[in-house]
């Protein structure tokens, strides 16, 4: 990890509400997929604490990475109306997911904005041969978004919708155990809302999964212990010694 | 070797600048480490140790409030042993000044704390921490009335071989007999000020939004309440005083240092920017320049009130 200042390259508005900034910095550190960032959002007018978001896209042959991130509060409005400039950042944080060299097809399930983390796993493993079996889920049609991208990425890509505006009307995870049998996935990898773990926990699949979870965050380098992630172990720190973690260790 | 105007002593130890790392933000300074070197820092206090590990409480544990954070980690730490063991060895790869932050929930816990660490070399001061607001037992309850501050300093006085450095809590009718009190026991510096308790709740969902209901608050919302009492216990004590409190660049420093403060702590800046710590030690340097101080404690207690 390194801090560093992030120069803003590119904001564009994919859907109401979700941006996606594209930023530039000449010496990124490596990146595992799922690894997040934490941004500053001003400077001090009352907002002290960073905000934690996940990388969707890294290109490092250009030295830029991407973020999408949903308009929520005080912090990501301010992102939201980025131009230009540099922001100081800690960049590549916490484990990611590992892709196992045996792993061959791999069912990713994400919920709204916990699709854009799982992207960036397919964007670099897809090249190696790893077959994607993408499964997306969200609220209505409009909050759909990065369902072309993951075409490109993945064998199959199935989206549903809470209220059957796009794709089927039914949970993903629902879709996903339907389809089970036919993809045989020898890897799951999620991330999305609570719920959506607990009804992935739920379907009692045979097969490894890891999901990658949230808290709010201190120093988002594992020095100040408030992002406590309960496990079976007890407490542990989502910015360090997750976000990603096996299904099976997460009280949820 | 050329004179360094940021050295400060503080009750025989010397520290090369007075920054210091504040407990409970900078965990055992590994993981910044990885950011800066730590070296540059004065010193830092780690997270509080308790006699066993413990989980802390449940999450969320942090908010963010106006100017402020509240937390409710709860004495999140692997325990004393784990830290003599495993975080040692590392810290023994630093030369910064290494403070020990100590909680318990009896008064045992913070002797048999204070005996052990008085033999591990790297540990130069205690931080008796007797004002944690996070915990049901112990923690703070040790640090409100001054009879109780005295008793519970003289008890662990007796078991360390460093000096006792005895952090007090905001959360109490008055600072300046706290302090006194602290000072009667024997201790050998105070450090002020620990998290002031406080709430946030969600009109929405009619929640409070920490699990823990309530939390400390820190950071510039609570700056102007720890220099008045860094202020009111410099002028109770004849102990060095070690301020904190909101403290985010090398002019709130300045200010602490001017109210009566040896040295400083610096916590919720570390999140704000993980090298702000670094950043007020430079600020330090060119204010003793500007200013043509021979050394930064010059300023200390130097307030001008007529
Ligand atoms: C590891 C990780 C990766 C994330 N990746 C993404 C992503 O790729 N895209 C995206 O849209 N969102 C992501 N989030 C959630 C994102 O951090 C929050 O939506 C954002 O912090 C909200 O900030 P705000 O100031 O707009 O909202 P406010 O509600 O005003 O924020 C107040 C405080 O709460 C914290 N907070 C609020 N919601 C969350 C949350 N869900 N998780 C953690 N902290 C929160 C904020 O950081 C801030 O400190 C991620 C969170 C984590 C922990
Ligand atoms: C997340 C967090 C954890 C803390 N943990 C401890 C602790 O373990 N022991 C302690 O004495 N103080 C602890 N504190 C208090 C700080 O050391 C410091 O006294 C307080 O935050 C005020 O300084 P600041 O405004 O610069 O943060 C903690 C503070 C924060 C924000
Ligand atoms: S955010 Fe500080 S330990 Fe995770």
């Amino acid at each position: 990890m390194k801090e560093l200042f992030l120069n803003v390259r590119e904001n564009v508005e994919l859907v109401k509400g979700v941006t996606k900034i594209k930023f530039f910095c000449a010496n990124l550190p490596e990146f595992n997929p799922g690894q997040f960032i934490n941004l500053t959002v001003g400077n001090f007018d009352g907002v002290l604490l960073r905000r934690p978001i996940s990388v969707f896209r890294h290109d490092p042959a250009a030295k830029t990475f991407e973020i999408v991130f949903e308009v929520k509060g005080k912090g990501t409005t301010f992102l939201s109306r980025l131009k230009g400039g540099d922001l100081p950042a800690t960049v590549f944080l916490g484990n990611g997911f590992t892709i196992p060299e045996s792993a061959e097809r791999v069912a990713l399930i994400g919920g709204g904005l916990g699709c854009p983390p799982l992207y960036s796993v397919a964007e670099k493993y897809a090249e190696n041969g790893v077959k994607f079996y993408s499964y997306l889920g969200f609220s209505t049609e409009s909050r759909v978004i990065l369902a072309d991208e993951f075409q490109k990425v993945s064998e199959r890509v199935a989206v549903a919708t809470d209220d059957g505006t796009f794709g089927e009307k039914d949970f993903i995870t629902n879709v996903f155990k339907r389809e089970f049998d036919e993809i045989r996935p020898d890897l799951i990898l999620s991330c999305g809302p609570a719920p959506m773990f607990k009804a992935l926990k739920a379907l009692n699949i045979p097969v490894p999964t890891f999901i990658s979870t949230e808290a709010r965050m201190g120093c988002g380098i594992g020095a100040c212990y408030v992002c406590a992630c309960a496990t079976l172990t007890g407490n542990r720190r989502v910015c360090t010694d997750g976000p990603v973690f096996d299904i099976r260790e997460v009280l949820l | 070797m050329t004179y360094n105007p940021l050295a400060v002593n503080i009750c025989g130890v010397d520290f090369k600048n007075p920054v210091i790392a504040a407990s409970g933000t900078f965990s055992f300074g590994f993981e910044f480490s990885k950011l800066f070197d730590i070296d540059r820092l004065g010193g830092i206090a780690v997270k509080a140790l308790t006699r066993e590990k413990r989980d802390g409480n449940p999450g969320p544990r942090i908010v963010e409030t106006y100017g402020g954070i509240l937390n409710s980690v709860g004495l999140q730490n692997p325990g004393i042993d784990v830290f003599i063991k495993n975080m040692t060895p590392f810290l023994e790869t630093k030369k910064t000044v290494v403070i020990a932050n100590i909680a318990g929930s009896e008064e045992a816990d913070y002797c048999y704390m204070a005996e052990r660490l008085s033999d591990v070399g790297r540990v130069s001061i205690i931080e008796l921490n007797i004002s944690c607001p996070n915990v049901k037992k112990g923690g703070m309850a040790f640090g409100i009335h001054p009879s109780d501050i005295t008793s519970i300093t003289k008890a662990v006085k007796r078991y360390s071989k460093k000096p006792l450095m005895v952090k007090l809590s905001p959360n109490a009718a008055d600072i300046a007999a706290n302090a006194k009190a602290a000072e009667d026991g024997g201790a050998d510096a105070v450090s002020l000020i620990n998290t002031i308790t406080g709430m946030a709740v969600n009109a929405e969902t009619r929640r409070p939004v920490l699990k823990n209901i309530t939390g400390g608050l820190s950071g510039p919302a609570i700056k102007p309440i720890a220099l008045r009492m860094v202020w009111q216990a410099y002028n109770a004590v004849k102990i060095p005083v070690v301020g904190m409190g909101g403290i985010m660049n090398a002019a709130d420093a300045v200010e602490f240092m001017l109210c009566g403060a040896s040295a400083v702590q610096v916590g919720t800046a570390n999140f704000v920017n993980p090298l702000n710590s670094v950043s007020i030690v430079e600020g330090l340097k060119k204010y003793v320049e500007k200013n043509k101080l021979r050394n930064i404690s010059d300023i200390k207690g130097q307030l001008i009130t007529d």
